[in-house]
């Protein structure tokens, strides 16, 4: 991506804008599915110079994920003024002329997301009201009348419904994908189809609410990120995926580094006023971690197959030993 | 011949980390370097004991095909006992991972059809038991830890 496609295309979106003039595009690493990019840019508006820090999210050449960017941009539009923090979008584009894939374009939001140093600097000693803030805007994800936000786009589960659907959205894209048998996950499968919970309500879910893909300032959440994967669901799902083995940063059993799991069930029930149960935690933990082996195994695919040449495709297929490790565990 | 392939990998990581890494600027780039490295790492270390620990897994496979060919009819039992009588024909790796395949998709088959049977507990307990030592084997132990404390 370079600077003057940038201008390019920021000139064909603001007519209004004369002078623009972009500079630090640089690609942020991590993100196995759609590429990340920063840039700065400043333009004059009549007489007046203007600037921000833009993110571009672009579909990438192969992923680990075959995402809808278009949900992606929908709820992060549906959730401005919603109370959970979200970079404001400008674009949605789908013509390849511009940046030879589609992308979305947003505001860049302060922050930092990489677990490696947020865990490194101990949350710059805010591990607590951090890890309190976390849980409060997952409840507030979780309490979100999604029809009046606008995201009755998504479809609806019914409450019994919304394990069946996760369990044969992972299960058909490992069929799909898997390049060898898989006898851990197909075991994990079998067992989530005889335990599957009903959910206490139905809500929006974000599916990968973890510690690197929320910004953090301080001692608090700037911006939710990566909804690629949010859809109508159990919102015991999210609670679930938080305490993965995979997100354990900190080397101890504290989830995503921040808090132990009973106080983390004990801060959502207040913050949602909704019960976890454990049982259906552990049930959207197996789900999670097979989830996470299969979209691995996607990316491993595209690796062999060559439409991927990102080492982190190779790399991550690694990773599954343990995933699978975890799973066996799990349903013991 | 020296240097062995495996020495040849971790020689290639070396210098990557000692004489490319300092010159890259992007952070991207810097970033892969780093997942090209870990990866050269864990091929290096699987790489002369891959052929045993397929002939030792294959093996293991086979005495829990037995086993699951005793307690089940039918034609999974069928499948099972046959994968169970073959031997690894050649040391290769292709070869052995074949049969690997075979046998992991007919253990995978043998699980599903036994979850939820209390009167099989005992083959299922015996079948995660074994996925598990194996997929530990595998672990390039990354993750964090496994007790929830």
């Amino acid at each position: 991506m370079r600077e003057e496609q940038v201008a390019a295309y920021l000139a064909h979106r603001m007519p209004e804008a004369r002078e623009i003039e972009v500079s630090q595009v640089w690609r942020i690493p991590g993100g196995a599915s759609r590429e990340t990019w920063s840039f700065d840019a400043t333009w004059r508006e009549g007489k007046a110079r203007a600037g921000r820090g833009f993110i571009v999210r672009r579909d990438p050449e192969a992923s680990l994920l075959e995402t809808e960017r278009y949900v992606e941009f929908r709820i992060y539009q549906s959730l401005q003024g919603s109370g959970v923090p979200v970079p404001e979008v400008f674009w949605l584009e789908t013509d390849a002329q511009w940046l030879e894939r589609p992308f979305f374009m947003m505001a860049r939001l302060p922050g930092e997301a990489s677990p490696q140093t947020l865990v490194g600097s101990h949350f710059g000693g805010h591990a607590d009201a951090i890890a309190q803030h976390k849980v409060e805007v997952l409840a507030r994800i979780h309490g979100l009348d999604w029809r009046s936000a606008g995201l009755d786009f998504l479809e609806e589960p019914a409450p019994d419904a919304c394990a069946g659907a996760e369990i044969d959205r992972w299960e058909t894209i490992m069929r799909a994908q898997a390049l060898e048998p898989q006898p851990a996950l197909e075991l994990g499968i079998a067992w989530l189809k005889q335990h599957r919970p009903v959910a206490q309500r139905v809500t929006l879910v974000h599916a990968d609410y973890r510690t690197g893909n929320l910004l953090i300032e301080g001692d608090r959440i700037t911006g939710v990120l990566d909804w690629e994967m949010a859809h109508l669901g159990d919102p015991l799902e999210d609670v679930a995926w938080i305490c993965l083995r995979s997100w354990r940063w900190a080397g101890d059993a504290r989830a995503g580094g921040l808090l132990a799991r009973d106080d983390l069930y004990r801060r959502y029930e207040a913050a949602s006023g909704l019960r976890v149960d454990a049982e259906a935690v552990r049930f959207w933990e197996v789900l999670g971690n097979v989830k996470l082996a299969v979209i691995f195994l996607t990316g491993a695919r595209s690796f062999v197959e060559g439409r991927s040449k990102d080492a982190m495709h190779a790399f991550t297929a690694h990773l599954n030993a343990d995933i699978e490790s975890e799973v066996l565990r799990l349903i013991a | 011949m020296r240097p062995t392939g495996d020495e040849v990998l971790r020689g290639i990581q070396g210098s990557l980390l000692t004489y490319v890494l300092p010159e890259l600027q992007s952070p991207y780039a810097r970033s892969e370097l780093m997942i090209i490295s870990a990866l050269l790492a864990i091929v290096a270390g699987e790489y002369d004991g891959a052929a045993q620990g397929l002939v030792d897994e294959n093996a293991a496979l086979r005495a829990l095909a037995a086993r699951g060919a005793e307690a089940l009819d039918g034609d999974l039992a069928g499948e099972l006992r046959a994968l169970a009588g073959r031997q690894d024909a050649s040391v290769r790796l292709s070869s052995l991972r074949e049969t690997n395949e075979a046998l992991r998709g007919a253990i995978a088959r043998l699980g599903v059809a036994i979850e939820g049977d209390g009167s099989l507990a005992g083959l299922r307990a015996a079948v995660l038991d074994r996925l598990r030592e194996e997929a530990e084997a595998r672990s390039p132990a990354l993750l964090g830890p496994r007790s929830d404390g």
